[in-house]
C-alpha cells in the first residue's frame, strides 16, 4: 500500500524541483532581459520601468495583506512618502547625499513612521486596520499638500532637474526587484514567515504558541514599507519630479491589491503573475479606453474574490496538485 | 464668531450621520463592510445634480426619487455580489477586499462621466439671519431631513416586524432562519435601506457641497468614523456621532487650514478605536 503513495511524493518532489528550477531560470532570464534595456537604442524603457515598478509595489503589499492577513488599503502612503523623503531631502534642501544611497538609505525613515504608524494600527484587526490605513492615506496626503510650499511643494510638486538619470534609476529599480524577490523567497520558507502565515490563520493561536506577533507584525509591516518607500524613492529618481496628486493616489492601491488578489495572495509567484498581467491590460487600456480602466481594475478585484479566492496560484494548485508544493 | 462655527458644524454633522448609516445598518446586520460606500454616496450626489441642473427637477424631488433608486441599487447589490459571500467565512475580510474593487469601479465612472469640474445645483430656499448667525436654510433642511430619517429608522428597527428581523438576523443568521425568518431576504431589505439611505444622504451632500469625484474618500473616512464613534447600526448613536465629527471639524477650522479638515475624521477613527473600540453607543448586535 505504501510503495505507491512514496513513488508518488517522490513525483510531486521531482516536480516540484523542475518547476523551482524553471522559475529561478526565467528569474534570471528576466533579470538579465531588464538589465540589458537602458543599452538598447530606442528600448521602452518607461514601460519595463513602471512594469518592475508595479511587481515591487504589489509583492511589498503581498508581505503584509498576504503573508501576514492584515489587508491595508492605504498602502500607497508609503509610496508617497518614499518620493516626499527623496524629494524634500534632494529637491528641496539639497543635501549633498548621492542619490543611489538616498533612494534606498532614506526608505529607512519611512520604515520609522511605519512602526509609529503600526504600533497603534496593528492593535485593529480586519476591516478597522484597512480602514485606518485607507483614512491615514488621506490625512497624509491632506498633510503634505498643506506643508509650506517651499518645504513640500504644495500642489506643484517638488521638481529635481539636476538629478534626472532615467539610466541610473532604471538598474536600481531592477535591483529593487531583484531583492524584494529574494526576500519574498526567503520570508516564504523561514521561520518569520511562518510566523507571519500564523498570525494570518489564527492571532490568538499563534500568540498562545509563543509567537511575539507585535515584533513579527511590526517587522512585516516595516518591511512591506521599506520596499514601497524605496519604489517611491527610485521613482522619483527617474522622473526628477514628485506630484502630491499622483503618489498619494488610492488608484495606486487599487492596482497593488488587485494585483495581488489576482495572482494569489501570500504566495512568492502571485503578485509577480498578477501586477504583470494587470500592468500589461493597463498599457493596452490606457491608450485606447482610458476610462476603463479603473473600472475594470475594480471588477477584475470583485470577480477574483467572488470565484477564485486564492488568485491565479490557487486556481492552480487546486487542479494540479503536483505544482502545490512549491508554486509558492 | 465661534457659536457660528458651532452651528455649522451641528448643522453639518446632520447630513455626516445620515451619511454614515447606511455603512453602520450592513456593517451591524451581515459583517459586511462596505468600502465602496463613500464613492456610493458620492455617485448619488451626482445623480442628484444631473436630475436638477440638467432635468430641471426641484431638489426635493430629486431627494424623494433617490429613496426608491437607491433601495433597489442596494437590493441588487446583495443579490449580485453580498448573497455569495456571506455564507462563507471571512465575510468581513472578503466583503472589504470586494467592496474596494467596487468602490474602484463607481469612483472611475463618476470621475469619467462628471469628473472634469466641481458640479453645484442652487437649491431656492432663503438664509436666515439671527443676530450675528447666518444660517442657510439648505442646510437646516439638510440637517432635519437627515435627523428625521435617523429617528425613522430607529423607530423601523424598534417597532416594525421588518426592523425586528433585521436586528434578529444580525444577532444570528441560524437562530433567526430556525424561528421563520428568511435571513436572505431581510439581509437584502437591510443593504436596501443602507443605500436607499445613501441615496437621500448624497441628494443632501449635493445640496450643502459643490461634487468633484474625489469628495468620495474623504465621506468614505467621515462614515467610517462616525459609524465606529456610534456603534455599529445604532442610529441615534451614529447621530451623535455625526454631530460630533461635523462640530470637531468646525472647530479644527479654527486653527488649522480648511484643507485639512477631512484629516479630522481619521484623528477621531484612531482615537476611538484604541481607546474605546466599541463606540459610544451599543451596536445593532448586542441588543
Amino acid at each position: 500500500m505504501k510503495a505507491p503513495v512514496l513513488a508518488r511524493r517522490a513525483d510531486v518532489r521531482d516536480a516540484s524541483r523542475l518547476l523551482n528550477l524553471t522559475l529561478v531560470g526565467l528569474g534570471v532570464l528576466a533579470v538579465v532581459f531588464l538589465a540589458l534595456q537602458p543599452s538598447r537604442p530606442g528600448a521602452l524603457l518607461v514601460f519595463w520601468f513602471n512594469l518592475m515598478q508595479a511587481i515591487v509595489l504589489a509583492q511589498s503589499l503581498n508581505l503584509i495583506t498576504g503573508y501576514t492577513g492584515y489587508v491595508d488599503f492605504g498602502h500607497v502612503v508609503f509610496y508617497g512618502l518614499g518620493t516626499y523623503v527623496a524629494g524634500i531631502a534632494i529637491g528641496q534642501l539639497g543635501l549633498a547625499v548621492p542619490v543611489p544611497l538616498w533612494a534606498f538609505v532614506g526608505p529607512l525613515l519611512i520604515v520609522v513612521i511605519a512602526v509609529l504608524v503600526g504600533l497603534p494600527a496593528l492593535r485593529l484587526r480586519g476591516a478597522y486596520f484597512a480602514i485606518a490605513m485607507l483614512s491615514f492615506n488621506e490625512a497624509t496626503r491632506l498633510v503634505v499638500l498643506n506643508l509650506p510650499r517651499d518645504f513640500a511643494g504644495g500642489a506643484f510638486g517638488i521638481p529635481a532637474p539636476e538629478i534626472y538619470d532615467p539610466h541610473a534609476a532604471f538598474y536600481a529599480m531592477v535591483a529593487l526587484l531583484v531583492a524584494i524577490t529574494v526576500f519574498t523567497v526567503w520570508l516564504a520558507g523561514s521561520r518569520f514567515g511562518v510566523g507571519l502565515k500564523a498570525i494570518r490563520d489564527d492571532e490568538g493561536a499563534a500568540a498562545v504558541m509563543g509567537i511575539g506577533t507585535t515584533p513579527y507584525k511590526l517587522a512585516a509591516f516595516g518591511a512591506s514599507a521599506y520596499f514601497a518607500a524605496a519604489a517611491g524613492a527610485v521613482d522619483y529618481w527617474f522622473v526628477a519630479h514628485t506630484s502630491n496628486e499622483l503618489v498619494f493616489n488610492t488608484v495606486v492601491t487599487v492596482e497593488m491589491v488587485a494585483g495581488v488578489f489576482l495572482g494569489g495572495a501570500g504566495t512568492v509567484v502571485g503578485p509577480v503573475l498578477g501586477a504583470t498581467i494587470l500592468y500589461l491590460v493597463r498599457d493596452f487600456l490606457w491608450g485606447r479606453f482610458p476610462f476603463l480602466y479603473l473600472p475594470m481594475f475594480g471588477a477584475v478585484i470583485a470577480v477574483v474574490v467572488l470565484y477564485v479566492p486564492r488568485g491565479i496560484v490557487g486556481f492552480v494548485e487546486d487542479r494540479v496538485p503536483a505544482l502545490r508544493a512549491k508554486i509558492r | 464668531m465661534s457659536l457660528q462655527v458651532v452651528v455649522n458644524g451641528l448643522l453639518i454633522g446632520g447630513v455626516y450621520g445620515i451619511a454614515a448609516l447606511g455603512l453602520g445598518l450592513v456593517w451591524g446586520v451581515m459583517s459586511v463592510v462596505n468600502v465602496a460606500h463613500g464613492d456610493l454616496l458620492i455617485f448619488f450626489a451626482y445623480m442628484t445634480w444631473v436630475l436638477v441642473a440638467v432635468q430641471n427637477l426641484p431638489p426635493f424631488v430629486a431627494l424623494v426619487l433617490l429613496l426608491p433608486v437607491g433601495f433597489v441599487v442596494g437590493m441588487l447589490l446583495y443579490h449580485l455580489l453580498v448573497r455569495h459571500l456571506v455564507r462563507r467565512t471571512e465575510v468581513e475580510l472578503m466583503s472589504l477586499v470586494l467592496f474596494f474593487g467596487l468602490s474602484a469601479m463607481v469612483y472611475g465612472f463618476s470621475s469619467y462621466q462628471w469628473g472634469a469640474d466641481l458640479r453645484s445645483m442652487p437649491v431656492p430656499l432663503p438664509t436666515f439671519r439671527l443676530a450675528e448667525l447666518v444660517i442657510p436654510g439648505t442646510r437646516v433642511a439638510a440637517f432635519l431631513i437627515g435627523a428625521g430619517l435617523v429617528v425613522a429608522l430607529q423607530w423601523f428597527l424598534r417597532r416594525t416586524y421588518w426592523g425586528k428581523a433585521i436586528r434578529a438576523v444580525a444577532q444570528s443568521r441560524d437562530a433567526s432562519r430556525a424561528l421563520g425568518i428568511n435571513p436572505d431576504r431581510v439581509s437584502a431589505v437591510a443593504f436596501g435601506i443602507s443605500l436607499a439611505y445613501a441615496g437621500v444622504a448624497g441628494a443632501l451632500i449635493a445640496m450643502t457641497s459643490p461634487l468633484s469625484p474625489s469628495l468620495g474618500v474623504a465621506f468614505a473616512g467621515r462614515s467610517f468614523a462616525v459609524v465606529v464613534l456610534g456603534g455599529l447600526g445604532n442610529p441615534i448613536g451614529t447621530l451623535v456621532a455625526g454631530l460630533v465629527l461635523g462640530l470637531a471639524e468646525s472647530l479644527s477650522t479654527l486653527w488649522m487650514t480648511f484643507g485639512l479638515s477631512p484629516a479630522v475624521a481619521f484623528v477621531l477613527l484612531i482615537i476611538v478605536l484604541i481607546v474605546r473600540p466599541t463606540g459610544l453607543f451599543k451596536p445593532l448586535r448586542t441588543r
